[in-house]
């Protein structure tokens, strides 16, 4: 039973993770149809950054910089790609676009920081481990689930309780109308993009005690974060947090339980999903065209 | 009366078709022109186009004497333009209080007559539904919360696509008596409309469209006498 608390407890902090940064990917598409495939480089240039500021033994002033010079790093990388996939329409091209934006990003951090497997410590004051019902767990991962509470808290509040969510909303549900009333929702668009872009590399600095920086982690990370926001539902807050609970339970117990089936059974709940509801669990209401 | 929307040879359409070959429209100010023509002939298109949803090929859109051809709607709206849509595109996951606010802010920039707690008063039905969301909503109700939001943007000029489309009689006089209600606030309005009694009670002008061109303007009083004229123009009685 105590084994499967921790699988469990696993899962709640990968889905904290995955929270932060499946909301970015799920809102852009929601909003302006554009699928960002570079957005798993931009948690690995949040990873990296954990690799260079945060150093063994390092401080909690370290991570926290950590953090912010994340934030700002993805911030950046997600303005410029809503300006480069604002210069087109088509789908394809978009999809396109930032999938090279992203291999490219992936190639630069490469270079620079080789293709070695590095391993990122929790910082030291929250490094050690804690008793949950006779087992030890660490105290960092527990820390990571309560991100994860206080994110979808704020999330929500923003975006379905403030004017600003208002306009958010409304422009996934029916862009034209909401720039028929006066708003200007190219500023509102640049505007998810970035914060869900910082999101995102914020999620690959405190991802990086977890899971580490490496190349080719970029792309496990957009897939999950896809499969994350198909199950969920595009465009919808509610539907990104229930898919990133499931798909983090999914991995933790199938790691503990079926080990050999684990990478597979991430899939499987998908394909279950897409077959029972294939607009997702909790998709965003669109426009009401009578 | 100076005109509040010119529109000159406006050529517009979808992916390469040409759906708008050469409309010339004026519409003073304070004036209420009915739009009318066949299913297909560009009236929902010239409202788009008019709106900035649009993208003119060429032509020129004057709004009060600016030229706003090819702006994009929020530029549009800022100039004073605000447009009930066909289907009426509420949006769904908000509710009433949310639809409306999203264009009360928008409009803070633009001081004028229209608050929210106007647009209650003038339709006491949002105010009592002013908790659902925009797809908890009858038809009727929608139509009402799109002219309210689009009021908000206190417009000089309004654009009103087929406001009656698919409401029951008794619920399309309710929105008549809304839109006669704004007769004294010097709106001028462009007013798509198949329901030619609705559109005959409410404008002061009619256009007839026909393969993208104005084909016909006069008076509603000087359209409505002639009625061959206008089963010819527009294949009713």
């Amino acid at each position: 039973m105590a084994t499967h608390l921790v699988s469990v407890l696993n899962g709640l902090a990968m889905g904290s993770l995955l929270f932060a940064i499946a909301l970015g990917l799920s809102l852009v598409f929601g909003m302006m149809d554009v699928l960002n495939l570079a957005h798993g480089a931009v948690y690995l240039v949040g990873a990296y950054v954990a690799v260079a500021l945060v150093t063994d033994g390092a401080g909690v002033a370290a991570f926290v910089l950590a953090v912010l010079a994340a934030a700002v790093a993805g911030a950046l990388l997600g303005g410029l790609l809503a300006a480069l996939t604002r210069a087109t329409t088509h789908h394809l091209d978009q999809a396109l676009l930032t999938l090279g934006v992203g291999l490219v990003v992936a190639e630069v951090l490469t270079l620079a920081f080789g293709t070695d497997v590095h391993s990122i410590s929790a910082p030291a004051p929250v490094g050690g481990g804690v008793t949950v019902l006779g087992e030890t767990y660490p105290v960092y991962r527990l820390l990571v689930i309560g991100f994860g509470v206080v994110l979808a808290v704020a999330v929500y509040v923003l975006v379905e309780r403030s004017p600003l969510g208002s306009v958010i909303r409304a422009t996934v549900a029916d862009r034209a109308m909401v720039a028929a009333l006066g708003v200007n929702t190219g500023r509102v668009l640049v505007g998810v993009f970035a914060a869900g872009a910082a999101l995102a590399a914020v999620g690959g600095v405190l991802a990086g005690p977890i899971l580490g920086a490496q190349p080719g982690l970029d792309e496990k990370v957009l897939l999950l974060a896809l499969v994350v926001v198909v199950i969920g539902g595009l465009g919808s807050v509610r539907g990104a947090l229930l898919g990133a609970v499931v798909i983090g339970q999914v991995q933790a117990l199938g790691t503990a339980l079926l080990p050999e089936y684990a990478s597979f059974l991430v899939f499987a709940a998908m394909a279950l999903v897409l077959l029972v509801r294939p607009a997702g669990l909790l998709p965003a209401r669109t426009g009401v065209h009578a | 009366m100076t005109d509040l929307l010119s529109v000159r040879d406006l050529r517009a359409g979808y992916a390469g078709t040409t759906v708008l070959d050469g409309v010339d429209l004026t519409v003073p100010a304070g004036t209420v022109v009915a739009l009318l023509g066949r299913n297909g002939v560009g009236k929902t298109t010239f409202v788009h186009t008019v709106m900035g949803m649009l993208k003119p090929y060429s032509g020129s859109i004057r709004i009060d004497g600016r030229e706003l051809a090819g702006a994009a709607a929020h530029t549009v709206a800022r100039g004073g333009v605000a447009i009930v849509p066909q289907g009426r595109r509420a949006f769904a996951p908000l509710t009433v209080e949310e639809n409306l606010t999203i264009a009360a802010r928008a409009s803070r920039g633009r001081p004028g007559p229209w608050t929210t707690k106007r647009v209650y008063e003038l339709m006491p039905r949002l105010a009592e539904r002013r908790g659902n969301r925009g797809d908890q909503l009858s038809g009727g109700e929608q139509q009402m919360l799109a002219i309210g939001r689009a009021l908000l943007r206190n417009p000089r000029l309004l654009l009103l696509d087929e406001p009656s489309d698919g409401l029951a009689p008794a619920v399309v006089d309710l929105i008549a008596g809304v839109l006669e209600g704004l007769r004294g606030e010097g709106i001028a309005a462009v007013l798509v409309e198949q329901d030619l009694h609705l559109a005959f009670r409410l404008a002061d002008e009619v256009a007839v469209m026909q393969k993208g061109r104005i084909v016909h303007r006069s008076s509603t009083a000087d359209f409505r006498q002639d009625r061959r004229r206008a089963h010819s123009l527009l294949g009713v009685g």
